[in-house]
């Protein structure tokens, strides 16, 4: 017990010392923030459909041109800026008027426009992502010059220009909007916080076993600590090393969602169920535990550093599968998919508390798949401690598939024996 | 030069019969097909049904009460109070249901109550395209239509080199993907370069083969064997996408309308081998300088991100393609290639960038490689020691 509690300090000790794992514990989040958030606030305004009467009241209107050679527009509608559409005869005098910079784009309404629909956009600055919205008001023309009803007009570009949306569940967790892309920041967040804290704190585990073989401090230490209480130091040490770091990240998350208030206020709508820490907190602590396990198994089979981290990221792959398939939490996280995801022990840690934070989760399911999650974790750990062996710990071998399987094989002959 | 060649071959051989580059040039497509496919299946609902209500007090819709419409794979059911659609939506009959108030068509304002879920974007259009087909019903048939459908708009540069219209997304987001295979196969390349070399600097092989070899030979055949391997990890991959783009054509009416990119082609055909040299190069100097492979990989993890920084910037290069700063990032060498590919769908870039661009990113491979050599050089002579910055100017001002 003694040598336990020596090996998890050391553990500790080292871990906190490294400047790496400072560095990553900060800089981290605010990389992840500059290269998603940023980009989506710069670029938010421009993707965001403007409203017809938002284009209507443009402060600063950008006047367009337009050539009608179907003879469809014999009025500007009632209220509709004079300055917005410039009518010319011809292409040639539209394009000069492109050329000398007095419309910044022009129409071109061929003479089948009722037939096909077809409207040309001559655009000075081209933009494939935005300027396909650039419609919107020659549309709304064209519908009051068809129509000669400027009600009908207006709704046929919006139908519901103003909805209230009104839930009748009893408790609803998100009244936001699910399109917003601030309210997928937090699911989304979530689950990324969840998955950089367990592999990065499992990764440890794996370089923190192998580095010790690697410069041969293997072979002194098991001179007075057994392999077991190697492990289980290490496992226990470096788990409350990674519940620091995810309790920096996920208190800086609250704290950055409480204080956003101007920046994105749709992200004080969404609030987080009662007791979602502590779920995220256990299923964190069982599935930090499982992959630590099955990362420190490949460490004690790896001769070193860079032989182990070949077989990181297929060890770590079903933790992935919930980051690839994102869209089934955000489309639909009470789906069949999004369910399977968080019941399977292997995917729950992230898929289940994803599921939590942006759905009503029957209380049963994150019971189940807890428990599920639960009796893996305790036969990955047995498992992985077979391979915590003086003579693997001691043994240059490479590691391969077949050595894999060999071991893997060898240790369940041993289990059922 | 037999030498350089020998090398390279040597390089290839080793390389493509990996079990591990096997697996990432067949597996990596098969992946993404897998994601993208189920992704697509669950963003547009495949196979789920959705079940709207409405109450329509305004009159808007015909023979409203109690009528159910089937309109693609939306059901569409009439309620003639709210009591009655609200106790559909409670027994999960519905996902949501709407209220038209009866003075709608003046205000424009409407009710929309869901069970646990928020609908979707997606489900809020398809009520809105079944109001707009119903306030436009009595209308005369040609009319109707016109307005029903909407305007269908081709939007057109001002120099008229590229037209795009609303089903053309495909031929907007294929240079996009292809600039992320690029980016991924010369990063992969350029990473196996650093191995190879740091590898053989750490069991001493380069100390072997210096004695038959020059640094030239050796650094040149393993970066051109490795741009082989590079290409045919390409190839395999753009008939991938051909094959897919053939398959799926049958499928959606939008992929038949790509149309073969020869622009971009010849854009990627001048950038693809310089900024190959500039990595290698770069690659080439860490390689030179470390003693260890780990940390060799640790600093090229950090200079890859200077290829990567458009990646992170992806929304803002389609939403304002023109933007100073996207510009100064089509001119920066690490950041020209990926950059233009990513700008390539969204906007027409000017010939003066590609130019100005392409005679940067010459320049800053040719001072690579040339740094590189050196660098490599000076390092290879050091027996076990690392080569810090200072000694590594020191080597290139000789």
């Amino acid at each position: 017990m003694r040598n336990i509690g020596l090996v998890l300090r050391h553990e500790i000790k080292t871990t906190l010392e490294k400047r790496s794992f400072w560095l990553t514990t900060f800089l981290f989040p605010l990389f992840i923030i500059a290269s998603t958030v940023l980009p989506q606030l710069l670029a938010r305004d421009t993707f965001q459909e403007p409203g017809l009467d938002t284009l209507l009241a443009a402060a600063q209107p950008q006047s367009a041109g337009y050539v009608d050679a179907a003879g469809v527009i014999a009025a500007l509608p009632p209220g509709f800026p004079p300055e917005l559409l410039r009518a010319y005869p011809d292409e040639a005098s539209a394009q000069a008027a492109l050329a000398a910079g007095e419309v910044g784009q022009y129409y071109l309404i061929p003479a089948d426009f009722v037939a096909t629909g077809d409207v040309v956009l001559v655009d000075s600055h081209f933009s494939a992502f935005t300027g396909l919205d650039g419609g919107t008001l020659m549309e709304y023309v064209l519908n009051y010059n068809l129509l000669g009803d400027l009600a009908l007009a207006r709704l046929l570009i919006d139908p519901t220009p103003s909805v209230t949306m009104q839930s009748i569940a009893p408790a609803t967790q998100n009244s936001a909007d699910p399109d917003d892309p601030f309210v997928f920041a937090v699911p989304f967040a979530v689950m990324f916080i969840l998955f950089f804290a367990i592999t990065m704190s499992a990764g440890f585990m794996l370089q923190s076993v192998v580095k010790e073989k690697e410069n041969r401090t293997a072979e002194i230490l098991l001179l007075s600590v057994r392999p077991r209480e190697l492990m289980l130091g290490k496992v226990l040490g470096l788990g409350l090393v990674a519940l620091l770091q995810l309790a920096i990240w996920m208190g800086g998350g609250w704290l950055a969602l409480n204080q956003s208030g101007n920046v994105a206020t749709a992200l004080t709508d969404f609030t987080l169920p009662a007791g979602f820490a502590i779920w995220a907190v256990l299923y964190f602590l069982f599935g930090y535990i499982l992959y630590a396990s099955v990362l420190g198994a490949l460490g004690a089979l790896a001769p070193n550093v860079r032989e182990g981290t070949q077989f990181t990221f297929l060890a770590i792959l079903p933790l992935l599968v919930p980051i690839w398939l994102n869209t089934a939490f955000t489309q639909a996280p009470d789906g069949a998919l999004a369910t399977a995801l968080s019941l399977f022990p292997l995917t729950a840690p992230t898929a289940m508390v994803t599921r939590l934070s942006i759905s009503h989760v029957p209380l049963w399911q994150p019971v189940v798949s807890l428990a599920g999650l639960a009796g893996t974790t305790y036969l990955f750990v047995l498992l992985s401690g077979r391979f915590f062996r003086a003579d693997t710990l001691l043994s240059d071998a490479s590691l391969n598939w077949g050595r894999i399987v060999r071991e893997v094989r060898g240790v369940r002959l041993h289990l059922t024996a | 030069m037999r030498k350089f060649w020998l090398v390279a071959r040597h390089e290839y051989r080793n390389m493509t019969r990996r079990r591990s580059f096997i697996w990432s040039t067949i597996g990596l497509p098969l992946l993404i097909a897998a994601v993208t496919a189920i992704s697509a299946l669950i963003a547009t609902g495949a196979g789920e049904a959705i079940a709207l209500g409405y109450v329509d007090h305004a009159g808007v819709i015909a023979d409203s009460a109690g009528a159910t419409a089937q309109v693609g794979d939306v059901l569409f059911r009439g309620f003639s109070d709210e009591v009655s659609a609200r106790g559909s939506l409670e027994a999960g009959a519905l996902q949501a249901y709407y209220v038209l108030p009866a003075d709608y068509r003046q205000t424009g304002q409407v009710q929309m109550y869901y069970g646990r879920n928020t609908p979707t974007e997606r489900t809020r259009q398809r009520f809105d395209a079944f109001l707009r087909a119903n306030l436009v019903a009595d209308q005369p048939t040609a009319v109707r239509g016109r307005v029903d459908d909407g305007v269908n708009l081709i939007l057109r540069s001002a120099d008229g080199r590229r037209e795009v219209t609303e089903n053309g997304w495909v031929n907007i987001l294929l240079p996009f993907v292809a600039g992320m295979f690029f980016t991924f196969a010369t990063m992969m390349a350029a990473g196996y370069l650093l191995q190879a070399i740091t590898t053989e600097k750490e069991n001493r092989t380069v100390e072997v083969m210096a004695t038959s070899l020059s640094p030239l030979d050796l650094v040149g055949g393993k970066a051109v064997g490795l741009m082989a391997v590079a290409l045919t990890q390409l190839l395999v991959w753009i008939a991938a996408l051909v094959v897919g783009l053939v398959i799926a054509a049958c499928f959606w009416p939008e992929v038949a309308a790509v149309r073969a990119p020869w622009g971009l082609l010849g854009v990627t055909a001048l950038f693809f081998l310089p900024t190959y040299a500039l990595v290698a190069g770069i690659m080439v100097a860490i390689g030179g300088m470390v003693t260890e492979a780990q940390q060799g990989q640790q600093i090229s993890g950090i200079t890859s991100m200077l290829f990567m920084i458009p990646l992170f910037l992806t929304v803002l290069i389609f939403s304002q393609p023109d933007s100073p700063l996207i510009v100064a990032l089509t001119l920066f060498p690490t950041t020209s290639f990926l950059t233009i590919l990513m700008r390539w769908g969204a906007t027409v870039v000017p010939i003066w960038q590609l130019a100005v661009s392409w005679v940067l990113l010459v320049a800053a491979a040719g001072l690579s490689v040339w740094a590189a050599a050196r660098i490599f050089r000076i390092g290879m002579l050091r027996y076990g020691q690392p080569l810090d910055l200072a000694a590594a100017w020191a080597a290139l001002r000789r």
